[in-house]
């Protein structure tokens, strides 16, 4: 049965030959669009680990060659001031390297007896509260930490299970830069569940946040969140509180769910794109198949005729043109998953593997549904030939 | 001739509704697409003010101050001796093993006294766009994004100016506090909507500095921010510490305009030349220069492939894009094929006739290709019609984040040009195929 379909495909080679290269690029072109989306939506149902709403920040310009205690004090009064506003409900420094700023602050070494990479954020003793960290192991830094013999940090979960996994980590002591700025060992002291802070969808990296106090001159960006229900109208209270306070205005307040939104904005825009064109090549690929098979499908009527004459019922003539045509599809997908396979063998981009296979399974599953769709009709037509009819036709 | 088979074709279409349907839906929507691209490109790297030198121009948007470390790796043989293994030392061996490295804009100091007389270039500018400020009015927040920079930025990229001009090095030097508006600041600030003129001479608050109007330029399309700002201030308005700064990292870039577009390259080289022999201010830290000076096309590649060097992010680009055009086209086109291939048998009592009749195969494919093309073109007025329906939603919906396409008479022609290659293309092979029919199986094969 099989070998007999397969000798009517290869008695109409040239027709098939161009159906057959139709699926195969069609598979290739829904490979790719879905390997994008697929490992995109992956990284985008991954936690935050942070809040967006109502968090405000301004990223103050604080000149190299200032005196340290000035700032010192002026931060600390702007820490007060801002606490004392009504539409505050907590404010905190941090370094450049914040949420969905675009900034990178990384290290590694190999000093450890693991090799590893990690972004470094400065943060101080509010920002877990600010943020609204989740804290899995241990605390998060308070302000007597200045004091501490080595540097106090908190690593990412993701990093725990990288490089500590099944030990414990609290209190112990690694190399963090060799000869930096943070002395020969930094000390653990917790865990922070996520912190994917270079956008929804990026990749969370391994993540090391290290203990700046509010008064440093690293720590510029003020964050504030602010009470639920706080209207913009505040924000032009707050811009004149720092202005006042850091004798500056060269500083904007940005909210933080619009950095998110306007971050996660460049990718949405290829991907909706790339759906919209790819589900319009579907479209066309399906009425372009649909009219073909129904074509030829008509266009073999006599054949048709003769073997309803011999015996043949309705549905084996059906079930014989569905064959032939999923024949065909089966062998452009094949050919298609070859080349698609290599994708994950020659690791082509930096994205993981299961992402591809994801890839291959949807775009083989909806071509060969589109096939059946396309294909139902027109051999629904073809059983129903009257086959006294036919022959006299021809 | 044509005439006849123009009539031809429109009845053909009129006769199976249901594929003419089909052909001129897949048509129409490949050709929308391909039209929008072709607006977007057009916008970007079309050369549309203030980018009408962009083919002279030569950015170094950001310098890489480094130091090399090396590992020394002992090469160890070894050989077993009265059954021992015994090991030697033979040479080292160095490897890169890491830099220490730091990268971003250049200070003015560094522009100002090693990037002054590179040859073969006519002009440059150097800007920073990464401040904004907050402003508000009757308790509406303005955000300002701002441009900080030179007179020669003005002469480099050709705004249009709805009213006034631009600052020039004489106001840079004298430290006027005059600003340039973009149109849709100057709107939202002062309230005008058309009467741009009445603009020059107010006073705008920036910073706790009052700015004198001298300039109000037109909308930019493109997406480059250091163009987009709202405002244009010249750079010696800033504070003190940033203009001293003896570092050679600062907060600028700097673009290059060559004498003409064919000595690009020379700047580059002898951009990379100069990198070579600046010396460097803090030599125990950093002890190398490295930066990449890139074309306007490389750099807007560069931007987007993130790769080492801008040359190579320029090819990977362009092959890249044309891999996913042609695979983008390909399936319309196989399809339409199908189609037409499908039909073939259709028309073939017609094809045996003109042939019985003397009509070259020649002729039989002239006549099937111009179908085709008729038909492209009828699918291609209305893709246009969808793709400006399209251009305007994208527009107003903000989907591409600031930048406007627009169509103008250059889309225009490539649309017409990609319609007649859609057509040729879709239309051949099956007319081939049409033009090859024999006659006696023609006429035979179907009654008329």
């Amino acid at each position: 049965m099989i070998k007999h379909i397969f000798t009517l495909i290869w008695n109409k080679k040239k027709k098939n030959f161009l159906l057959f290269l139709e699926i195969f690029f069609s598979f290739m072109i829904l490979f790719a669009v879905f390997a994008f989306i697929i490992s995109n939506m992956r990284v985008y149902y991954s936690p935050l680990g942070f809040d967006t709403e109502n968090i405000w920040t301004a990223t103050l310009r604080i000149p190299e060659s200032s005196d340290s205690t000035e700032i010192a004090q002026m931060k600390t009064l702007l820490l007060q001031e801002l606490n004392a506003m009504p539409e505050v409900e907590s404010a905190s420094f941090s370094g450049g390297a914040f949420p969905f700023s675009g900034n990178t602050w990384s290290t590694g070494n190999d000093d450890n007896g693991f090799d590893f990479q990690t972004c470094i954020f400065f943060n101080d003793e509010h920002y877990a509260k600010t943020a609204g960290l989740n804290i899995i192991e241990g605390r998060w830094f308070e302000e007597e930490d200045k004091n501490s013999k080595y540097f106090p940090v908190l690593i990412t979960k993701k990093f725990r299970e990288q490089c500590f996994a099944g030990k414990p980590v609290l209190d112990s002591l690694f190399i963090l830069e060799d000869e930096g700025d943070f002395g020969e060992f930094v000390k653990i002291i917790g865990v922070v569940g996520h912190y994917k802070y270079h956008g929804e969808f990026a990749e969370e990296r391994l993540g090391t946040f290290v203990y700046t106090p509010s008064t440093s001159m690293e720590s510029y960006v003020t964050h504030m969140r602010m009470k639920d229900g706080v209207k913009s109208d505040a924000e032009e209270k707050l811009n004149k509180l720092i202005a006042s306070v850091t004798k500056r205005a060269d500083f904007s307040i940005r909210k933080l769910e619009q950095r998110r939104m306007q971050n996660s904005q460049s990718t949405w825009t290829p991907m909706i794109a790339l759906m919209s064109i790819s589900g319009f090549l579907i479209i066309n690929v399906a009425l372009g198949l649909f009219g073909v098979l129904w074509y030829n499908i008509s266009k073999r009527r006599p054949e048709i005729g003769l073997r309803r004459t011999v015996g043949a019922t309705g549905s084996d003539i059906s079930f014989q043109f569905i064959t032939e045509i999923i024949m065909v599809t089966l062998i452009g997908i094949l050919v298609g998953l070859f080349f698609a396979a290599q994708f994950p063998i020659m690791k082509l981009f930096d994205i993981e593997n299961i992402n591809y296979y994801y890839a291959m399974l949807s775009s083989a599953g909806v071509i060969l549904l589109l096939v059946l769709i396309c294909a139902f009709y027109p051999s629904r037509q073809a059983a129903m030939v009257n086959p006294a009819m036919v022959l006299h036709e021809d | 001739m044509l005439k006849n088979y123009f009539t031809l074709a429109i009845k053909v279409l009129g006769r199976r509704k249901f594929f003419t349907f089909i052909s001129l839906f897949g048509i129409s929507f490949t050709l929308m697409i391909l039209m929008l691209i072709t607006a977007f490109f057009q916008t970007e790297l079309g050369g549309d003010a203030p980018l009408g030198k962009k083919d002279q121009l030569v950015y170094l948007d950001y310098i890489e101050t480094f130091k090399q470390y090396q590992d020394t790796i002992p090469e160890v043989d070894s050989m077993l001796m009265d059954g021992v293994m015994r090991y030697d030392t033979t040479g080292y061996k160095y490897e890169d093993s890491g830099r220490s490295m730091s990268r971003g804009p250049g200070s003015i100091k560094f522009w100002n006294t090693h990037m002054m007389d590179i040859p073969f270039v006519k002009d440059r500018t150097i800007y920073m766009a990464q401040r904004s400020f907050d402003l508000f009015i009757n308790s509406n927040k303005l955000t300002f994004s701002s441009t900080f920079t030179d007179g020669s930025f003005f002469n480099i990229y050709d705004f249009n100016f709805l009213a006034g001009g631009g600052f020039g090095n004489q106001q840079l030097d004298n430290q006027a506090q005059v600003v340039v508006l973009s149109k849709e600041a100057c709107k939202s600030y002062f309230a005008i909507d058309d009467n741009f003129d009445s603009a020059i001479g107010k006073e705008i608050t920036l910073d706790r500095k009052n700015y004198t109007v001298i300039g109000v330029i037109d909308r930019v399309n493109n997406s480059f921010s250091f163009l987009k700002s709202d405002v244009f201030i010249p750079y010696t308005n800033l504070p003190a510490e940033t203009l001293n700064s003896e570092r050679f990292n600062g907060p600028f870039s700097c673009t290059f305009l060559a004498e003409s577009s064919s000595k690009v390259k020379n700047v580059k080289e002898e951009l990379i030349k100069k990198s070579k022999v600046i010396p460097l201010p803090n030599p125990e830290q950093h002890d190398q220069l490295e930066y990449f000076p890139a074309t306007f096309g490389e750099r807007y590649a560069w931007t987007m492939m993130l790769m080492d060097k801008p040359e190579e992010s320029y090819k990977y680009a362009i092959g890249a894009l044309a891999f996913l055009l042609t695979l983008f086209f390909m399936l319309p086109t196989l399809n339409l094929i199908n189609l037409n291939i499908s039909r073939i048998m259709e028309r073939s009592s017609e094809i045996g006739v003109r042939k019985a009749f003397g009509a070259h195969s020649g002729n039989i494919l002239f006549q099937f290709v111009f179908e085709n093309i008729v038909l492209t073109f009828i699918g291609g007025v209305i893709g246009f019609i969808l793709a400006y329906l399209l251009l305007n939603t994208i527009n107003g919906s903000n989907f591409l984040n600031g930048t406007i396409l627009s169509f103008n008479y250059k889309v225009f022609i490539y649309s017409f040009l990609i319609c007649l290659g859609f057509g040729i293309l879709s239309g051949f092979l099956p007319a081939l195929r049409m033009s090859r029919v024999h006659i006696v199986n023609a006429i035979k094969n179907n009654q008329l």
